[in-house]
């Protein structure tokens, strides 16, 4: 064959591959055109939900009695649910309505993604406890749907009378082991009814502090500071030291206890009552009490309203509105209210019970439902809803830390409620002037220049170029994973560079310059080792990575050892049983993990009251996140448990390669057992071992799952490692991405240094070390 | 320094049966050579004296000590690997102090055994590369050198210059005599070469098919064969068989018997040489080596007829291929000797073996 011939061939392949793609791009759109232009008739109405089970069947049947324009129901899941409709509603390919909880209004109408609903909402139809939950700068931009609080559940038998107040259930008279209350206490939103009772709030009121009229929360400066956020503080604390509430609880141990007749009241959301099996005890659902230490007012419960919100181009439409106001109206939140036991947010809504009646439909199994539904409506009236501000979800964290603290018993409430504000400040964006753009346009210029002058040099040496010509089909053979890699590595890569230079929010983003680097590298003018400092952090991961490379490495070694043995039996067994952590997702072994390590339930604990009962010791059972040793540690053990089996393999792989009769020949030599491992077997090992012990580094270095799912940065972001940090800055504190993006610029830098450094060194060394030797033979 | 001696020694891998019940003795300070055709179990054996495999049946004593138990460390030997085994990670000069370093000799002392040894071997200039930069014969030398840094009481090697050029090949092996007289350590050692076989061996083993065919000094095993495989095994070009019967002699001198081989083909044999073995009508094998046949110009006295297939010139000497009847044949002649194919020869054989064609034992000695 001739060589033009051979490479119209070669060639031949990725032009077939492009006509391919052409086709198949002239189909999606021909089919799609016809979809867009099909506009006979009314146009559907899209609305979009992250209903699931009983709520979409009821929203289903609400739909269904619409006698309007078609409507088209689509059901997203709900962690992607704001990320979906934050792509598709720009586009023009988002739904007319949703539904989605009010506190995202605030984040929706910034992206622009929300509009005022105008004639949709029959505003004398809702409260003032609801209506100001969906109304940003006193226009609403969403139809208040249902809503959705925490309220107490009692246990009928061991509570026959509603207790008055907070202290009375922590008099209560119980069986031994039985808590008189249980709640998340360490988690904000349900410290946040505690908060209220004292006339706080995680948000700063608006205008004048203590004006009247102010609304709570209404302001974007952190609240959860002063006289009556310690005294929250300071009362879950003395109920948490007393026993009256168990510690360290998270929503599973909740749902366990109580449905164990272990815990006699519970403050928990409508969920709970989903969660409990058949085999519950009796129970009832009443308002939450009012606290005696905050002269009797009551704790008022973070309060969500699911509201129906419009896209700018469904309020547009009168149909959409109809609907919207269609679904509000007091028969279609029935229908939720029926068939999903949803508490409706309408002031005139039906069915609801009250007083005697409501305690009374309780032990009414035909009942039971509608009061449920009536006691979380009662509970509503009196809640407070979440502030809609953006600052908001960069409050949860800073509370969460100090509520911690606190209920440790490490830090007094009013320091720690210092540092939480700092946090939260800390992390606030803020503003920064604009950097000019010429230095990075120059600097990149430059470069570009350069690259081009060295490309035309060695284009202009003849070889270069045949060598260029020959390659042409081979160039032509690695375009696809070329192009492949540079649309999901490279483009990425050189975007989250771009978004490294800028601050603010997405669809905001300002240049800035090196200003996020600034920041990171000078600790935010903060000492350099404080905490959540770049370097502390930087340290963490370090040592974290050390220690967790340090035991993969040597498990892997000693198991891999043990594996080759050829004495030894039932190998292939061990060895897939070995496997296992490794065939485990992460995540779920992460979580599982963390379950062992819960202080009072979990099975490390279970292990040191049995290693008690059986030998008289007194080990006491640890809080294990409540230190940096022991959570650093429980971070390690199961990142340990989730790498060794890795390293194992390859020193198995490792093994194989080892020539039999270099053993032998050490043998001979007269090299011992040991010596045979450290002066023949190892080194041998290491060139199989080393580039999977640089990969194992890199992964552990950004083992996000473990130190997010098992430890989560506590105590106070101490555990934290560099990509959670970079995660926070991203999801926690309000998405400020170009911070986030610098981060992990900063990390492939620092792994581009680390795994590449050590090549290059090596390179040099064997080339001076060769040096004299060309010499000898030349 | 250590006599060697085995007794009733049996290994089988599996099913496969390798040594059969393998006896020797090395005395102290000799050298033994093993040879025996690819597979026989010499390596086996071999590794057998350094502990590496454990014995089946019977005994392995140095000395007076039944080292069947003991591991290779603890048995004071060194071993040349036919695979090389050296260690990849280490330089030439590392892998020459292994063994030394092993054993916790001190620094200089070290450094004079590598530098004599890399001297004797040639491998001076290689001394700071590693393994995988080297050539098969280089590797081969430092094996070599590895096992001679380290002065061990027994020295074992198994076919350590096959990879070698001639000249190299030639070197080495007056080297190792050279060493061996010089140290004395009794030491094992396998080859294919029948030159390095003939010169190195104080005593030498003829192994086949895991038994031991014959042993004694080389010059006694390739004069008195004990059987027709050692016959066959020693010498080159191999010793030429050739199917006879026992006839009466004819013709002038005709005192006694005479070998037919073929139609009017026969060689006379010795009255005495054979007695009592030989009787008239048997069947025998007879084995010439190529040198011991010599032209016979008078054609009155009883020769081989022999015609000439192909000559091939060697310079110094001349080996002709020729048959006999429908046997074939080798025949050295004289250096500067041509014979075109198709061509007579009549030949007379001072020095012949005779062999049991059925068992391939060797009848009688010839003197
Ligand atoms: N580990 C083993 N497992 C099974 N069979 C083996 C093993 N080692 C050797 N053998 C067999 O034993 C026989 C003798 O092997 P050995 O290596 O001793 O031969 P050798 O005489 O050294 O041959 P060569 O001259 O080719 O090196 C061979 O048939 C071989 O296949
Ligand atoms: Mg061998």
């Amino acid at each position: 064959m001739s060589p033009p011939a051979r490479r119209g061939r070669a060639l031949g392949a990725p032009a077939q591959l492009a006509r391919v793609a052409l086709a198949a791009l002239v189909a999606v759109v021909a089919l799609g055109l016809p979809g867009c232009a099909a506009e006979r008739g009314p146009a559907p109405i899209r609305l979009w939900h992250a209903y699931r089970g009983a709520e979409e069947r009821a929203l289903a049947a609400l739909v269904a009695t619409w006698s309007g324009p078609p409507v088209e129901l689509l059901a997203l899941p709900a962690d992607a649910f704001a990320a979906k409709l934050q792509a598709a509603i720009p586009l023009g390919a988002g739904p007319d309505l949703y539904i989605d909880a009010h506190e995202r209004l605030g984040d929706f109408r910034a992206r622009g993604i929300v509009a005022p609903v105008g004639d949709a909402l029959e505003e004398d139809a809702f409260g003032p406890e609801v209506l100001p939950a969906v109304e940003q700068d006193g226009v609403a931009y969403g139809v208040p749907l249902t809503l959705k609080s925490a309220a107490l559940y009692v246990n009928d038998a061991l509570v026959p009378t509603d207790p008055p107040d907070l202290e009375s259930i922590a008099e209560l008279r119980l069986p031994e082991g039985v808590y008189p209350l249980a709640y998340e206490a360490e988690n904000a939103y349900f410290h946040a009814a505690v908060l209220h009772a004292f006339g706080g709030s995680f948000l700063a009121p608006a205008g004048e502090p203590g004006a009247p009229g102010a609304t709570p929360g209404a302001s974007d400066a952190f609240g959860f500071v002063g006289e009556a956020a310690e005294r929250s503080l300071e009362l879950v604390r003395s109920l948490v030291d007393r026993g009256v509430v168990p510690a360290d609880a998270d929503g599973a141990l909740v749902t366990r206890l109580f449905a164990a007749g272990k815990a006699a009241t519970a403050i928990s959301g409508p969920w709970l009552a989903n969660d409990l099996p058949p085999e519950t005890p009796h129970y009832r659902v009443i308002p939450l009490p009012k606290v005696r230490a905050a002269d009797g007012a009551p704790l008022r419960p973070m309060l969500t309203v699911e509201a129906l919100m419009l896209a700018p181009a469904g309020a547009a439409r009168p149909e959409v509105r109809a609907f919207a106001r269609f679904v509000a109206s007091t028969e279609g939140t029935a229908i939720l209210r029926r068939e999903a036991r949803a508490v409706p947010a309408r002031r005139d809504a039906e069915g609801l019970l009250e007083g005697e009646t409501l305690r009374r439909a309780f032990d009414d199994p035909a009942l039971a439902a509608d009061a449920l539904v009536s006691a979380f409506a009662a509970q509503a009236r009196v809640a407070i809803p979440m502030p809609t501000s953006v600052a908001m979800r960069a409050t949860w964290e800073p509370a969460a830390r100090a509520l911690k603290k606190v209920l440790r018993g490490d830090t007094a409430p009013a320091e720690a409620l210092r540092e939480a504000k700092q946090r939260f400040d800390d992390a606030r964006p803020k503003a920064v002037p604009a950097a000019r753009p010429e230095p990075l346009v120059a600097i990149v210029g430059v470069l570009c220049l350069a690259a081009a002058f060295w490309l035309v040099r060695r284009a202009r040496r003849r070889e270069f170029r045949a060598a260029v010509r020959r390659s042409l089909p081979a160039y032509a053979y690695v375009l696809h994973s070329v192009v492949v890699l540079g649309v999901l590595v490279f483009v990425p890569l050189f975007a989250g560079a771009a978004i490294s230079l800028a601050v603010g929010r997405p669809g905001e983003l300002t240049y800035v310059g090196g200003y996020n680097f600034v920041e990171i590298l000078t600790a935010r003018g903060g000492p350099l080792f404080a905490s959540g400092s770049f370097y502390l952090v930087l340290l963490v991961t370090l040592a974290w990575t050390a220690v967790n490379l340090f035991f993969h490495l040597g498990i892997g070694l000693v198991l891999g050892l043990l594996l080759s043995r050829p004495t030894l039996r039932l190998k292939a067994l061990y060895r897939v049983l070995l496997i296992i952590p490794w065939a485990v997702p992460s995540y779920v072994t992460a979580l599982a993990w963390k379950g062992m390590f819960h202080r009072q339930f979990g099975a490390v604990s279970a292990l040191l009251s049995a290693v008690n009962d059986l030998f008289g010791t007194d080990l006491e059972s640890i809080a294990w996140f409540s230190r940096f040793s022991t959570a650093f540690a429980a971070n390690c053990t199961t990142n340990i448990w989730l790498g060794f089996p890795f390293m194992m393999v390859v020193t198995l792989a490792g093994l194989t390669a080892i020539p039999k009769d270099v053993l032998e020949a050490a043998e001979v030599d007269g090299a011992t057992r040991w010596q045979r491992l450290w002066r023949v077997t190892l080194p041998l090992l290491r060139p199989t071992v080393m580039p999977a012990a640089v990969l194992g580094a890199v992964w552990t270095f950004n083992m996000f799952n473990v130190v997010f799912l098992v430890s989560g940065g506590e105590p106070d972001g101490q555990t934290d490692i560099l990509v959670s940090e970079a995660y926070r800055w991203a999801f926690t504190r309000e998405a400020q991405y170009g911070f986030a993006a610098a981060y992990s610029v900063l990390i492939f830098l620092l792994l581009f240094a680390g795994t590449e450094l050590p090549g290059l060194v090596r390179r040099w060394r064997a080339r001076r070390r060769l040096a004299p030797a060309a010499e000898v033979s030349s | 320094m250590v006599a060697i001696r085995c007794k009733g020694v049996a290994k089988r891998f599996g099913s496969t049966v390798v040594l059969d019940g393998v006896s020797l003795e090395v005395p102290d300070g000799a050298f033994a050579v093993l040879v025996g055709p690819s597979g026989c179990g010499k390596s086996t054996l071999l590794r057998l004296l350094a502990g590496l495999e454990r014995t089946d049946l019977g005994t392995i004593c140095f000395g007076e000590r039944d080292v069947g138990e003991l591991a290779p460390r603890e048995r004071d030997i060194a071993m040349v690997f036919q695979s090389y085994a050296l260690y990849p990670h280490l330089t030439v000069r590392e892998n020459l102090a292994f063994g030394l370093r092993l054993r916790k000799t001190p620094k200089p002392a070290i450094e004079a055994r590598v530098r004599e040894v890399s001297g004797m071997l040639g491998l001076e200039k290689l001394l700071d590369r590693m393994p995988r930069e080297l050539s098969g014969g280089q590797r081969q030398r430092v094996a070599m050198g590895r096992a001679i840094a380290r002065r061990a009481q027994l020295f074992l090697f198994d076919e350590p210059l096959s990879n070698l050029d001639a000249s190299l090949r030639a070197a080495v092996r007056v080297e190792i005599r050279r060493l061996h007289l010089e140290l004395r350590t009794t030491s094992v050692y396998v080859t294919h070469d029948q030159v390095e076989a003939m010169t190195l061996a104080d005593v030498m083993f003829v192994l086949n098919k895991g038994r031991i065919e014959q042993s004694g000094a080389p010059l006694d095993i390739y004069d008195r064969p004990a059987t027709r495989f050692v016959a066959g095994f020693l010498g080159s070009p191999a010793m030429n068989f050739l199917e006879a019967r026992v006839a009466t002699a004819e013709g002038a001198g005709g005192t006694g018997l005479a070998l037919e081989v073929g139609a009017g083909a026969s060689l006379p044999l010795e009255p005495g040489a054979f007695a009592g073995e030989v009787v008239k009508g048997a069947k025998v094998t007879v084995g010439v080596r190529p040198h011991d046949f010599e032209p016979v110009a008078d054609p009155n006295i009883p020769a081989l007829a022999a015609r000439v297939v192909l000559c091939e010139a060697l310079g110094g000497e001349t080996y002709a291929h020729a048959t006999v009847g429908e046997q074939p044949l080798v025949v050295r002649l004289g250096g500067s000797e041509r014979l075109d194919p198709g061509a007579r020869l009549r030949l007379r054989a001072p020095r012949i073996h005779l062999f049991d064609p059925a068992r391939g034992r060797a009848l009688a000695r010839p003197t």
